[in-house]
């Protein structure tokens, strides 16, 4: 038999993490988001109440069916008719966010970096190594992020530090003035509601180490979070304004373009492209390897990896639908009207109604709980695949 | 064979290297400056100005070049990037405006607009928020490109340079790139401003950089001073050298301002170092009144002719008259602003956005019309910290111990 990776709670904080700021890095969906004026940064320190409200479930489901991986779990609540239907659902979304991303990291090279290289020959570039590691398995994912994502914060660290000089904090205010309650709530839930990481525990943490806490690494995780967020957000809107921020594509590079180092070094954006695309590959990574694994649970096959390389080339095919290679496409997938609808039933909804059933039928359901978690690392096999 | 893979793969990144894509900086036409005008059957002309770069390998082996150090290309055309491509009629280089350091803009361009020009570098991947607007003042304002242009060798840079260094001297000029454009442009209750360049006939020895000696009959001095005002988009006027420091007074980004105040015989020059300004618009009885609050911390330049600043009165008396000085100044530039631009470029719908954002969101339609008629009440505060290395005039003789 052999053993299943583990990973440690540093390396999920790290993936948790990474893949969390990748949307932020690339277009801020925060500034766009009610009440789109100088009070946004309320509503990121808003949403973290929305944000442990809808990740609540899955928490508890984690905590509760510990040792148990994603399709055991819901096999277990559901039945394995109904469990393997409730996967599927999973399996969709990873692939949606899969292909949505992708799309909307070529898109961003293909406007600021490289337009005139061919949307196929980028995609091409990324696809490779994704697939390539996501093939590897949960451990190879846990050593990247741990290497990629420090890189990452780093970097944001650098041009909050660089680009002070050139902040102007008037442009946050009036503070509360020009938004209402209403307006802040709504942005606060949609800022939640993207916050789709929890599913990253929900799948990696049956590879996580015994010894290491969910609950505090999931806390960690949103608090390095919400700190690497406000940092990117506030210099972002102090520089450029709330107003033409929300006019680009991707605020935080178009920032990174206004600072120099000391009026010594300029055109410092370079370093932002080098944090941010491999941790753009890291989050293509995690949900490749989500999707495949999660797959292979529902057709029963002890690995992730014959699933792999057809659900890149799926992704790979999506990119290059004509109707894809699109701006307007990009921006209505990446939009309050479109994002966080797909991503609430996924992360709240099914997990709420998981819920449910677990409480229903509590006294059936404990019974087939193991007494002890099944432990990483050691020589048995769960039930599932290995997800090596 | 993983390692001679990795090592093929590290060779590989070497022939991938370039400077910002698969062509090479030689093959580039870099447009240090652009001009943007108006043609006279009404369409757009850009000139580009274009680093050459065989002129600087001309001055390594001989020591000094007898080739331009740039040169100049007019594109026209019905929209700007019509007017961008027809400069490649004439090219054969790939124009690269990612080194572009200052952006000009003809008279008759600004007051048609600038929206076209600012949407146009907004989406256009290699031009950057970073080159500073400029208006040109002058019925020809190609004429910049022959000009001279003191040590530097190409406009763009000599434009750089100076907003590097003139507001360490002076206030009487504004460095607004395009960034801040664009930002006051959005911005409520605060219109946008550019630099200002005219061009004045060269007394003084020029550098003939520009015509890289081939026309030592170049003659014209480029003069940075004074704003370009804006409302909206257009530009509705200008102000000068003086009525700039108020600007910088009241926008609060005064580096050095340098006020002459006369006293007793002579002259003393006062320099601030550094200044805050309180803005409150008010509406007592329906009318709309501006109140303008000036903390002024000043240094002692040159005290001409015999006052004493160790007694605590005559430093008194010289605030005074820095006070009553500067208020009027500021009265004036806000008054010309009110009355002639009728354009809020000190910001003040801004301040009273920030203090009384209710009221802001009643009046914020009619404020251009509010500021035009609204009463001003100037109260400038200065405070002289520093006299210098001396305590008395140098021409005072007695002095006790």
């Amino acid at each position: 038999m052999r053993s299943k990776p583990v990973i440690s709670s540093v390396q999920l904080f790290m993936m948790a993490l990474g893949s969390a700021l990748v949307f932020p890095y690339t277009f801020m969906p925060i500034l766009v988001t009610p009440p789109a004026n100088q009070d946004v940064w309320i509503v990121l320190l808003s949403s973290f109440a929305f944000i442990l409200v809808i990740n609540a479930p899955l928490l508890i489901l984690m905590n509760k069916f510990r040792g148990m991986d994603i399709n055991r779990i819901q096999e277990t609540i559901l039945g394995k008719l109904l469990g393997k239907v409730a996967s599927l659902f999973f399996v969709l979304f990873f692939l949606y966010c899969f292909t949505a991303c992708m799309l909307i990291s070529a898109m961003f090279i293909n406007i600021y970096i490289f337009p005139e290289t061919p949307i196929w020959t980028l995609v091409a570039y990324m696809i490779v190594p994704v697939a390539y590691a996501a093939y590897k398995g949960a451990g190879p994912v846990g050593r990247i992020a741990v290497f990629i994502v420090p890189t990452a914060i780093l970097m944001v660290i650098i041009f909050l530090l660089a680009g002070i000089g050139t902040m102007d904090i008037s442009e946050l205010k009036p503070v509360l003035s020009d938004s209402t309650l209403g307006e802040i709530t709504q942005g606060a839930f949609f800022t939640a509601a993207r916050y789709s990481e929890i599913l990253i525990f929900f799948v990696f943490s049956f590879f996580l180490h015994r010894r290491a806490s969910i609950n505090k690494t999931y806390a960690s995780a949103l608090l390095a979070f919400g700190l690497t967020y406000m940092a990117m957000l506030i210099p972002t809107m102090t520089v450029l304004g709330h107003e033409f921020a929300k006019h680009t594509w991707n605020p935080f590079f178009v920032f990174t373009r206004q600072v120099d180092l000391l009026q010594a070094i300029e055109r410092m954006q370079a370093l932002t492209m080098l944090a941010w695309f491999p941790m753009a590959l890291l989050k293509l990574i995690m949900y490749c390897y989500m999707a495949s694994y999660t797959f292979s649970g529902v057709v029963g096959v002890r690995s992730h990896k014959p699933f792999v390389f057809p659900f890149a080339a799926v992704a790979y095919a999506l990119c290059l639908l004509p109707i894809m290679n699109k701006s307007s496409t990009v921006e209505l997938l990446r939009s309050d009207r479109i994002f966080p609808w797909v991503i609430l039933p996924v992360i709240f909804a099914i997990p709420l109604l998981l819920c449910v059933v677990y409480l229903l039928r509590r006294k059936k359901v404990d019974l087939l709980i193991p007494r002890k978690p099944e432990i990483p690392g050691q020589n048995e096999a769960p039930p599932g695949n290995n997800g090596a | 064979m993983r390692r001679i893979v990795c090592l093929c793969l590290c060779m590989l990144t070497l022939v991938c290297a370039g400077c910002q894509s698969r062509r090479e900086p030689k093959k580039l036409a870099v447009a240090n400056s652009v001009l943007y005008d108006i043609g006279t059957r009404g369409d757009y002309e850009v000139t580009a100005e274009i680093m050459n770069p065989s002129a600087s390998q001309g001055t390594q082996k001989s020591g000094a070049s007898s080739k331009n150090p740039s040169i100049t290309i007019t594109g026209k055309g019905a929209s700007i990037r019509d007017a961008v491509a027809d400069i490649t009629v004439t090219l054969e280089q790939d124009l690269f405006g990612g080194h572009n350091k200052a952006r000009f803009f003809s008279e008759e361009f600004a007051k048609k607009g600038m929206i076209n020009a600012l949407d146009f570098l907004a989406r256009d991947h290699l031009a950057d928020e970073t080159p500073y607007m400029v208006v040109i003042r002058d019925p020809n304002p190609k004429d910049i490109y022959f000009s001279s242009i003191a040590l530097s060798d190409m406009v763009g840079n000599y434009i750089e340079r100076m907003g590097k260094s003139q507001p360490k001297h002076t206030a009487k000029g504004v460095f607004v790139n395009t960034l801040d454009f664009t930002k006051d442009y959005y911005t409520e209750g605060k219109q946008p401003v550019t630099g200002l360049i005219r061009f004045e006939s060269c007394v003084d020895k020029p550098s003939l950089n520009t015509d890289g000696n081939q026309n030592p009959t170049s003659t014209r001095l480029i003069k940075y001073e004074g704003l370009a005002a804006f409302k909206d988009d257009k530009l509705v006027g200008y102000m000068d050298g003086k009525e700039t420091q108020v600007y910088h007074l009241l926008t609060e980004d005064v580096d050095t301002a340098f006020i002459t105040v006369p006293m007793g015989d002579g002259n003393t020059v006062l320099e601030i170092s550094h200044s805050s300004a309180d803005k409150k618009v008010t509406f007592p009885e329906g009318k709309t009144l501006i109140g303008v609050t000036v903390k002024a911390f000043l240094r002692v330049v040159t005290a001409e002719q015999g006052i004493d600043l160790s007694r605590p009165e005559a430093v008194k008396a010289l605030e005074e008259e820095f006070d009553q000085r500067v208020e009027k100044q500021i009265d004036a530039a806000v008054h010309k602003a009110q009355r002639q631009f009728h354009s809020d470029i000190f910001g003040f719908g801004a301040a009273l956005h920030g203090k009384d954002p209710q009221k802001w969101r009643e009046i914020k339609d009619q404020w251009d019309d509010l500021f035009s008629s609204a009463d001003v009440s100037v109260t400038v505060q200065s405070n002289i910290i520093r006299e210098g290395e001396i305590k008395q005039p140098i021409t005072m003789e007695d002095i006790g111990e």
